[in-house]
């Protein structure tokens, strides 16, 4: 714990700085890139004021309240997404771009995306045999194993209470979240490029996978086997810390995993938004041309 | 695939409208084919969702698209009901072909261009017409 205490909050807190000076220069004007450095300097500023108060609540109070400063990276990341908008032209929405950084066409494909899932209606089915699996898991405890003391029942309500409360909400709204995530903008260039296409699905099929996965299957059994664990621990000294600290660091690992797709998707997407920029910038001298 | 131009004195509405009314004319769009949602396609565009939504509620009226709840918009024709119109429409289409002809003539293109712009034009509409390349 003490080298986690000792990086993790200052990595978190850094990062935001760091991927925001990471993302090339490309602003579609001087005024943009003016702001850029501007909003860049208050972010470096507000990472060295974050460290400080880590730095003072680690040397102030108990490492269990200088651990909680990795929260400080919220913020920094809106002040980094703004600064990083503004540095890159092709991390803005393309279709937030206007005059000259963009072209006054606008082209769409004319298909209902969310018919186009790639996650087949059959593959909802493992999810919710998963979680099943989990609540029979839980619930035959008390059956199988009577349960003595009142620590022990405790446990098991809040064991199967979580696969209710938290575990359930996720599953059924994952569906709509899939759907809403394949309706995501994908302007077209005026030429209609198949690359740009292709480009498009290849995304968009990708996050459809990853909340599949991550919240379909990942989720249902990590849940799971934390709340099974917890319900059939026996009441020892220590289970409860042991429980506590497996289910934090798997907890951890999953928003850790879920933060890197959720930036290699940014990632990608920039390079899309570079695409169709292009392929914009080609339309438009094409055309200049031919009036020539 | 749809286009529409911001910059247009066109509303963007009348340009969806327009650019489906071609795509179904071309046969690009079929009876029986999907259009996007309206909130897709608003966001492709990047437009409000209010101006899409017209547009499709201008192409009901013209009986050319449904939308059924739960079931989305679908073409539904590939020409517009005759009752809907005086004349099936024959005396608006060439008020509009007089109009667009006065423009040409005024932009200063001459009887040849315009006659092989429209030839180039029509064989996207009709496809036994000849297009610029088979004269």
């Amino acid at each position: 714990m003490f080298w986690f205490d000792l990086l993790f909050p200052p990595a978190m807190i850094l990062f935001p700085a760091v991927f925001a000076l990471c993302v090339p220069k490309r602003g579609f004007s001087e005024a943009d890139l003016k702001a850029s450095r501007r909003l860049i300097r208050w972010l470096i500023g507000g990472t060295v004021g974050a460290i400080l108060m880590w730095l003072a609540a680690r040397m102030l109070f108990k490492p269990d309240v200088a651990r909680l400063g990795w929260v400080l990276c919220f913020p920094l990341m809106t002040l980094a997404q703004q600064a990083i908008v503004k540095r890159n032209v092709d991390w803005s929405p393309p279709t937030a771009r206007s005059g000259a950084a963009g072209s006054d066409v606008r082209s769409a494909l004319l298909m209902d995306r969310a018919k186009r899932n790639p996650v087949r209606r059959g593959l909802w089915g493992v999810m919710w045999m998963i979680w099943s699996l989990a609540v029979a898991g839980v619930a035959m405890r008390p059956a199988l194993m009577p349960i003595e003391s009142r620590a022990e029942w405790t446990r098991w309500g809040i064991a199967l209470g979580c696969l209710i409360v938290v575990s359930l909400p996720l599953m059924l709204f994952l569906p709509a979240l899939v759907r809403a995530s394949l309706r995501e903008a994908e302007p077209m260039d005026p030429g209609g490029s198949a690359e740009l296409a292709r480009a498009y699905e290849q995304l968009r099929n990708f996050r459809a996978w990853v909340f599949f996965w991550m919240f379909g299957v990942f989720q249902p059994v990590l849940i799971g086997a934390a709340m099974i664990a917890l319900a059939w621990l026996p009441d020892s000294v220590g289970s409860g810390a042991i429980a506590g600290l497996i289910g934090g660091g798997l907890g951890a690992a999953f928003g850790l995993v879920g933060a890197g797709f959720g930036i290699y998707a940014g990632i990608r997407r920039a390079r899309i938004n570079g695409l169709l920029r292009r392929l914009e910038q080609a339309h438009a001298s094409t055309l200049s041309t031919a009036a020539r | 695939m749809l286009t529409i131009r911001l910059n247009s004195p066109v509303p963007l509405g009348d340009q969806i409208v327009t650019g489906l009314r071609q795509l179904i004319a071309a046969e690009h769009l079929r009876p029986g084919d999907e259009l996007p949602p309206v909130r897709q396609l608003a966001a492709d565009l990047g437009i409000n969702l209010n101006t899409v939504a017209r547009a499709y509620r201008e192409l009901e009226q013209d009986g050319l698209v449904s939308t059924g709840r739960g079931r989305g918009t679908r073409v539904t024709a590939d020409r517009i009901p005759p009752l809907s119109r005086p004349e099936g429409g024959r005396a608006e289409v060439i008020d509009r072909l007089r109009a667009a002809l006065a423009e040409a003539k005024l932009a200063g293109l001459t009887e040849e261009e315009v006659t092989s712009i429209v030839r180039q034009l029509m064989s996207g509409f009709w496809r036994s017409s000849p297009g610029v390349g088979k004269e």
